[in-house]
């Protein structure tokens, strides 16, 4: 399989403490990876390290995208390379429509117009196929909306922007069944041999629906151990305190 | 003419601190001219005569002898909705000259009245557009005014507005604040009436030397009575915003509440933001809340934007847009709205 995503050695700081301790990782086109481990691990720092979050520090390492180094690359070139990440947190944005919102985001990621009519055509299948509120369309980005709203928001985004790598931060927090269910299926549609998922998580409702072909365990800012779909149930079995002393 | 201070403070803080006023002069030649379009139902608006009364004698304006000589020498429109009729009017100043007019509207029982007020253009050579608006809302009316300034960077804009809300009076404000050198803004609403509700709205983008000086003083009177004061905006380069909101409940205003909000976004370190929020109070049972914030853009939404494929000048741009927006979306008229948010776009 095609390389995706190369990690050497990354180590990452934020305001001068150390958070990620050495990550080695190689994401394939059309695998499934996910990364598991405790509060305070690293997880949304990896998260935000391969998207370029200026506010995480690389101090070591490098990262590799398609056969291009993007380690000093800005956010938006990252995005425009074909990485998109569904944030935990997705931010409101007053002023602007979704549709309008994300209509732009795809004419600036793929430099071309993007013609309205198919794109409201496009919109309304995807929001459909997420039982997403077709009305959300004409309101503001994630303004009033519920934190399942938002969060289908982002894997409608996701859908629409069609990455190469969709890392999903924390996506199924704060969800309730269906909505993780929703999810997962949306997600599932997007995936195919050409695109590769990171899934950063700390349990494992949204892998019920997802198969994922590679599973890492970090913990203390390292990934202390990878394996296949069988880890998740080691990891539910066990917990994490087993992984602990490889760190 | 000299130095006059704007926009005083009702009651004044230290002096050191240098908020209780702005001194300013009036710019522009002597010379008044009127250039004032107000289109409308032709049986509601009549000419105001030089020297008409105040609705209230007592209002005082941005600064006294500015609003004296207004009162005293520029002719006006009034405008007199009767009771339970719903009117539009439209109002429009082209500052092709400099400006002196006066505005009164009494707007009967039951009555809705909409206020469309739209200012642009300007001349070579710094010129003053100062007007006075005054209302006069009666029982159970509702009035809704927008007001979008486009004016060019070289008028000095001064506006002088008193609301005076009977019983159950309903009243909404939204200014769109874009264009002028120097905004000396002050309102007066005086909610005498009880469950009189005044909701004002104001929305601000500075750049270069542009001064946007607000003063906003809600008087309760009546029980239960209800007033908000949003106002936000942005600056970029050395442009200057003060606001001074003041919430007064007087002696009688039981179960009345009032709420005062001032955001401002930072855009460079060489703006300068004065918020001064105020409470007065005489009575007990009342709720008055502020808040104020001034700060630079949140970087976590920088970074959401950017990862969406944005510049990061691109994000920075949506990210005043968007603050902007939900007040201009609020015009709901399509060209007007077009055209603030162009002026917008050109402006960060």
């Amino acid at each position: 399989m095609a390389e995706l995503l190369q990690i050497k050695d990354l180590e990452v700081s934020v305001e001068d403490k150390k958070i990620l301790k050495g990550i080695d990782l190689t994401i394939n086109k059309g695998e499934v990876h996910v990364v598991m481990g405790t509060n305070g691990a690293g997880k949304s720092t990896l998260a935000n390290a391969i998207m370029g979050n200026p506010l995480y520090t690389v101090d070591k390492g490098s990262i590799v995208f398609d056969g291009n180094d993007i380690t000093e690359d800005a956010v938006n070139d990252r995005a425009k390379a074909g990485i998109f990440m569904s944030f935990q947190h997705p931010i409101s944005v007053p002023g602007i429509t979704v549709e309008n919102f994300i209509r732009t985001a795809k004419s600036t990621i793929t430099g071309e117009n993007v013609r309205a009519l198919a794109f409201k055509k496009e919109l309304k299948e995807k929001m459909d196929e997420l039982s997403f509120d077709t009305s959300y369309a004409q309101r503001y980005v994630n303004e009033g909306f519920s934190g399942g709203e938002r969060k289908k928001n982002e894997i409608l985004q996701m859908a629409i922007l069609n990455p190469k790598l969709a890392i999903l931060d924390e996506t199924d927090s704060g969800l309730d069944v269906d909505a993780v269910r929703i999810v997962s299926e949306g997600v599932n549609r997007f995936h195919n041999e050409d695109n590769a998922v990171l899934i950063i998580t700390h349990h494992n409702q949204i892998l019920q629906k997802l198969k994922p072909d590679f599973v890492h365990v970090l913990i203390n800012g390292k990934i202390v151990k990878t394996g296949d779909a069988s880890l998740v149930r080691e990891i539910e079995e066990k917990g994490y305190d087993a992984y602990k002393a490889l760190a | 003419m000299s130095e006059l201070l704007f926009n005083e403070l009702p009651r004044p803080t230290f002096r050191w601190l240098r908020v209780n006023h702005t001194p300013a002069s009036l710019l522009g030649e002597s010379e008044e001219t009127k250039s004032v379009l107000v289109k409308g139902n032709d049986a509601i608006i009549s000419e105001l005569p030089t020297g008409t009364a105040l609705i209230n004698p007592n209002y005082k304006g941005a600064n006294d002898v500015a609003l004296t000589q207004l009162v005293n020498s520029a002719e006006g429109y009034a405008v007199h909705v009767p009771a339970n009729a719903n009117e539009i009017v439209g109002i429009r100043i082209d500052a092709g000259a400099r400006i002196a007019s006066r505005f009164q509207f009494i707007v009967e029982e039951g009555a809705n009245l909409e206020v469309q007020f739209f200012l642009d253009g300007g001349l070579a050579n710094t010129t003053n557009v100062q007007y006075f608006n005054e209302y006069d809302v009666k029982a159970n009316a509702k009035v809704v005014v927008k007001k979008v300034n486009l004016l060019d960077d070289t008028i000095q804009h001064i506006e002088h507005r008193y609301t005076k809300l009977e019983d159950n009076a309903d009243v909404e404000y939204i200014n769109v604040e874009i264009g002028g050198k120097e905004n000396f803004l002050h309102y007066e609403h005086d909610l005498q009436g009880q469950s009189s509700k005044i909701v004002h709205d104001i929305a601000y983008l500075g750049n270069k030397e542009q001064k946007f000086d607000i003063a906003m003083l809600m008087s309760h009177g009546g029980k239960k009575s209800f007033s908000d004061i949003h106002t936000l905006g942005a600056l970029s380069d050395t442009a200057k915003k003060s606001f001074r909101g003041t919430l007064d409940f007087l002696r009688g205003a039981v179960a009345s509440e009032g709420a005062e909000e001032d955001t401002c976004l930072l855009l460079d370190p060489t703006v300068k933001s004065i918020s001064l929020p105020l409470l007065l109070c005489k009575e007990d049972n009342v709720v008055g809340n502020h808040a104020a914030s001034a700060g630079q853009i949140d970087q976590n939404k920088l970074f959401y934007l950017m990862s969406r494929g944005f510049s990061e000048v691109e994000a920075k741009h949506i990210i005043v847009e968007s603050m902007i927006r939900p007040i201009i979306d609020r015009i709901g008229d399509e060209v007007i709205e077009k055209a603030a948010l162009t002026a917008v776009r050109n402006k960060i």
